[in-house]
């Protein structure tokens, strides 16, 4: 347990390179996160759009039948 | 020659795209705990920056990646400004984001190893400055995108900026270096290859980090680009809806 503190207090600078690390950490996790999320909320919509394109042409493809 | 249009189609670039993403993203994946491992369990301390050194392994490589990023951005758009090229604005608009973020990551590390180092956590120095106003760049290429109803002319609005901001590229790298200007800031120690400034063990982690950050940045420019150019197509898909409405509505 004394070894990890002293590790993590780093001489005293730990302050300084663990909120560095933390920062480069959320805004890469963050920015990433963002993008796939973002990626999959417009596959989603794509799908959704393909279905009712998909419906539109089977109730049109009715209308036209005999 | 190679036809490079012929490779910048859309949908050429989606298929070519689709096997690369995972490939660059398991690299990334693996390439950063290997280099966060070197950084902080096996590269020493510095003599005369002690811990603090290990602050250098996240922010050179996010400066290196933010200038990368800014060239590619001023090139994406001079390219879709002269040959009017369908992907090359979707790539500078994808590479944006990300290089803001590289841009913001060097700007507060590079504070956090500055207040130990050098006492102050900011001074007004052509270094430092210089990379503000790059992050400035991106976020204002970033708000004049979106500005104009016209995507056409925000995209060529911000394009501009972009090509009139890489002049900052040259001075943010030369700073520290060529020009005589007052600085805190250190001059290179990696980029002297006959004989770089930097110890092989130190050497190793900043490089298999930069690596990481590079493969980090070629996934979130080609997964970005593909969100893009599937967003396009939604908004196609949309309009063509709207127009069969109108065209069912008027012959009702």
């Amino acid at each position: 347990m004394e070894a990890l503190n002293e590790y993590l207090w780093m001489g005293g600078d730990g302050i300084f390179i663990w909120s560095a690390y933390s920062a480069a950490a959320i805004l890469l996790g963050g920015l990433a996160l963002v993008m796939l999320v973002g990626k999959r909320s417009v596959e989603k919509r794509l799908e959704l759009l393909g279905d009712k394109h998909s419906q539109t042409r089977k109730e049109a493809g009715a209308h036209d039948g005999p | 020659m190679i036809n490079l249009h012929r490779y910048a189609n859309p949908n050429q670039f989606m298929r070519l795209s689709s096997p690369l993403v995972p490939v660059v993203g398991f690299l990334t994946c693996s390439l950063f705990p290997i280099g966060l491992y070197l950084a902080l369990f096996v590269s020493p301390p510095d003599y005369e920056q002690r811990e603090t050194v290990r602050i250098m392994y996240v922010h050179v490589p996010a400066a290196w990646m933010a200038l990368l990023s800014y060239t590619l951005m001023a090139t994406f758009s001079a390219v879709a400004l002269i040959w009017r090229h369908p992907l090359a604005n979707v790539m500078a608009r994808s590479v944006a984001p990300i290089g803001a973020s590289f841009t913001l990551i060097c700007l507060i590390t590079g504070s956090l190893w500055g207040q130990p180092t050098w006492g102050t956590w900011w001074v007004w120095d052509a270094r430092l400055t210089s990379v503000l106003i790059l992050f400035f760049l991106f976020v204002g290429y970033l708000v004049l995108y979106g500005a104009f109803d016209d995507m056409a002319k925000g995209a060529r609005a911000a394009g501009l900026i972009a090509i009139v901001g890489f002049i900052f590229v040259p001075i943010i790298k030369f700073s520290v270096d060529l020009l005589d200007l007052r600085t805190l800031h250190q001059g290179a120690s990696v980029s002297k290859l006959s004989s770089p400034a930097i110890h092989e063990s130190m050497m190793w982690p900043l490089m298999i980090m930069a690596a990481a950050y590079l493969c980090y940045l070629i996934t979130f420019l080609l997964l970005g680009v593909r969100t893009e150019i599937m967003a396009a197509r939604l908004r196609a898909g949309h309009r063509m809806r709207a127009e069969k409405g109108v065209q069912l509505g008027s012959s009702e």
